[in-house]
């Protein structure tokens, strides 16, 4: 059945504990005011990648749920993630499931990423801003 | 209850007759219907039993067939019974039952038989009418039942229930029916219809049936949506405190730091007296340029959470993206066009079809569908073959474009703008500071105090952005909680609205629990009281004391000799086998007296002295007796023997017609010769 935009603004998404938990810790030095703020920074950075994350969470554990239409926002910006996440998984038909699972794994490999990208910034802020910004470009 | 008259119509030998029993002030008296062998006494006691019962009573009537299948059965007793002389023909019976209250009311039931010609019954059509008041005014069924069942529901309420018939109704020449050991097998549902048992368990069902309901109905409706309504307001109160908390002591640190501030610059243009305004200047300009960065910094980071988010996952992915997108435009628009296509050639084909011209020939129809779906048989270059993004409409399609152009163009620039608007700021800053330090030489201690200055100014426009993120935050808290809280508001009311419910449910609940607990404690109470009932009779009319106590359980009787020995394994003789069954009767009906005793040649195996017991021990029962005997079963001393008790009695004859047909006379009702 294919994906109801209308359906994934209540669904739940949520990544590894140990991702969710440097997702907390990256909210407050980016003085981000919310804990998507870091979460969509991480699946844009994984989703630049071209290979497709792999993750068994069952063996990680889960971190707190987010809301579709907190992740993801409402309208033309869900309908944007949601485009960008299908195509980098390729395939049709993609099942919510499926979709999850994506969020799930670009979210714990992008926030790893940050992280990096965090350190390799000196933990500066305006040196991290101006990595993401060379890395979008 | 009393039987007043029973009106038969070619019933049996009885073609038309009515026998009316006469008016007794007593509660208990015994009518006798006298009459030899084969006179129509039996027909009495049968005509009784299938006017209240029907098919339903045919198990009580001794010359049925009872190895045919029950309809069959009943089928053949009745073309059997209907009399001689209204055989050939289609004909009715029918016999009609009058009843007179304690209270004096009169309700009549009455139940015909149709017979075709041929003598054979017609089920379909089988009447039954009740009756009530002297007028004999039809009476409403209770609603909502099929007239049988009607029928039944009104028998058991102001009757006699099926179950509980073989104790008031004895048939003499068919003892296997009203033996001991079948009146032993039904004592104990006896026991509970007397009681009511049924339709208490039943109202108990339907109150728990009622509260589950109600129940249900509060859980679906609100209580738990209401609880996870409650949970979510609860979890974004506490985020509200947290965030009005921490607000608040931003607030109070801001408060200083601008006292600081302030001070610090009256400190600096008191060191500099003549320059101190433009020393203010500088200083408000650096605060401005401070401030200017900082709002920078915010729209920096949602640009962060947002654009930029978006902008990271790569421009081949976001060029992947739109070429598919618009792949799938191309796809979208010519299925579209195939579907128009296919309706502009049927409407072509429909145009052609009405102008009045000859039809098409089928096969040129062919090939001109075939050529015309050629025409659109390929999707256009550049179409996609399948669809990956079927989550989006036409529209939604645009609208991601849109935005994707947004990210992959002015994203990057965006967020690279505010950046170097930021390290612009930055700069500004320090010119202005070095102008600061420059205006008056590097005066030591102008310079420690432009230096604290310059603290303090970036102190307070860190506060400052802190209290904005917060501030922010919290709006957006207050925007979920505000609907939140008119929706509980909603709920709360419907709850509230919904509590008389509950209470309902609850008192349901109650009744229920109450009437079981009813039930189950007092049937054993009843089985009591019909063991005292049942070895009172026993001793009454049994003239050998050979039984101490006949206990009823709810599984049978237990017979206790005067040595606590049980005498079930007795050989009783048939006669004392009869007392017992009696005994039970008469303990039934003792304890509801809800219908006469109508018993049929009772007195065959029993010797004077039982005779004269069970006379008299059923003649003070307190129901209406109605011996059906013949005439050497019964002496007269015997009836004398009941004296105000024995109201009378009625002859039934029986005789043969010239034309060859039987036929049963009633006689007058001879009503006791006080003194005789």
């Amino acid at each position: 059945m294919a994906l109801s935009l209308l359906d994934l603004v209540r669904v739940d998404f949520r990544t590894s504990k140990a991702a969710d938990n440097l997702n907390t810790r990256l909210q407050g030095l980016l003085n981000l005011p919310h804990r998507y703020g870091p979460a969509r920074l991480a699946l844009g950075r994984s989703m630049g990648i071209r290979t497709r994350p792999e993750l068994e969470l069952t063996t990680l554990g889960f971190g707190k749920p987010i809301k579709g239409e907190n992740l993801f926002g409402q309208g033309p910006e869900l309908a944007t993630w949601i485009t960008l996440l299908a195509e980098h998984a390729g395939g049709t038909d993609m099942s919510r499931r499926e979709l999850q699972h994506d969020v799930a794994a670009h979210w714990h490999r992008g926030v790893y990423l940050l992280w990096e990208d965090w350190r390799a910034a000196a933990n500066d802020f305006d040196a991290f801003v101006s990595r993401m910004v060379r890395l979008a470009s | 209850m009393k039987l007043a008259e029973i009106s038969l119509r070619n019933w049996k030998g009885y073609r038309k007759a009515s026998l009316q029993f006469p008016e007794c002030s007593l509660p208990g008296h015994v009518v006798l219907v006298s009459g030899a062998n084969g006179a129509g006494k039996t027909s009495l006691l049968e005509a009784i039993v299938l006017a209240l019962y029907g098919r339903q009573g045919l198990d009580l009537v001794g010359r049925a067939d009872q190895s045919l299948r029950p309809e069959l059965s009943y089928d053949k007793f009745l073309e059997r019974a209907l009399n001689a002389a209204a055989q050939g023909r289609d004909a009715r019976m029918a016999v009609e039952l009058v009843f007179e209250t304690a209270e004096g009311e009169v309700l009549s039931l009455e139940r015909v038989w149709h017979f075709a010609a041929s003598g054979k019954h017609r089920p379909a059509d089988e009447e039954i009418h009740i009756r009530r008041g002297d007028e004999l005014v039809p009476a409403a069924l209770p609603v909502g039942l099929p007239g049988e069942e009607a029928w039944r529901e009104v028998l058991g309420q102001e009757l006699l229930p099926l179950n509980l018939a073989p104790f008031f109704i004895f048939d003499g020449e068919n003892l296997a029916r009203s033996s001991r050991s079948r009146l032993e097998d039904q004592l104990n549902s006896a026991s509970e219809i007397i009681l009511g048992a049924p339709e208490l368990r039943g109202l108990a069902a339907d109150l728990r049936t009622y509260a589950r309901d109600r129940k249900k109905d509060l859980r679906d409706a609100s209580e738990v949506s209401l609880q996870d309504a409650q949970d979510e307001i609860a979890h974004l109160e506490l985020e509200e405190s947290r965030l009005v908390a921490k607000a608040d002591r931003t607030m109070h640190r801001l408060g200083p730091l601008r006292a600081r501030r302030d001070a610090l610059v009256k400190r600096i243009g008191a060191l500099h007296g003549d320059s101190y305004s433009s020393f203010k200047t500088l200083f408000e300009e650096r605060e401005i340029q401070i401030k200017m960065r900082s709002a920078d910094q915010d729209e920096l980071r949602k640009a962060l959470s947002v654009d930029l988010a978006l902008a990271l996952s790569g421009k081949r992915l976001i060029a992947s993206s739109r070429a598919r997108l618009e792949a799938e435009a191309l796809l979208a628009q010519w299925e579209n066009g195939q579907e128009n296509n296919r309706a502009r050639f049927d409407a072509f084909i429909a145009y052609i079809g009405d102008d009045g011209g000859q039809p098409l020939d089928p096969t040129f129809e062919g090939r001109l569908e075939a050529a015309w779906q050629a025409s659109w048989a390929n999707a256009p270059e550049g179409a996609a073959t399948e669809t990956r993004h079927a989550h989006l409409g036409d529209a939604d399609r645009l609208l991601v474009l849109k935005q994707l152009d947004a990210v992959s163009g002015l994203a990057g620039d965006q967020v690279s703008a505010l950046a170097r608007r930021v390290a612009e700021l930055d700069r500004e800053i320090e010119k202005i500071e070095l102008r600061i330090a420059t205006q008056r030489g590097l005066d030591g201690q102008a310079q420690a105090l432009a230096d604290e200055l310059r603290e303090a100014q970036e102190d307070l426009a860190k506060e400052e952005s802190d209290h904005r993120i917060d501030t922010e935050a919290l709006d957006a808290v207050r925007l979920r909680l505000s609907p939140l809280r008119h929706d509980i508001g909603l709920r709360t009311n419907h709850v509230q609205a919904m509590e008389p419910v509950k209470r309902r449910a609850a008192l349901a609940e109650g009744y229920a629990s109450a009437l079981t607990l009813w039930v189950e404690e007092a049937l054993p109470q009843h089985l009591d009281d019909l063991t005292v009932r049942v070895t009172d009779a026993h001793h009454a009319m049994a003239h050998k004391k050979l039984m101490r106590s006949i206990v009823v359980r709810g599984d049978g009787i237990e017979l206790l000799g005067s040595d606590d020995r049980n005498l079930l394994t007795v050989d009783f003789s048939a006669g004392e086998g009869q007392v017992l069954s009696l005994s039970l009767m008469a303990a039934i009906a003792a304890s509801f007296p809800c219908f006469p005793i109508v018993m049929d040649t009772p007195f065959a195996r029993l010797d004077p002295e039982h005779r004269r017991n069970v006379l008299q021990h059923f003649s003070q029962i307190g129901v209406q007796v109605l011996l059906l005997a013949h005439p050497g079963e019964i002496d007269r001393a015997l009836l004398d023997g009941l004296g105000d008790r024995f109201a009378g009695q009625i002859d039934v004859t029986h005789e043969m017609e010239a034309t060859g047909v039987g036929l049963t006379r009633i006689g007058q009702f001879e009503a006791r010769q006080h003194g005789s």
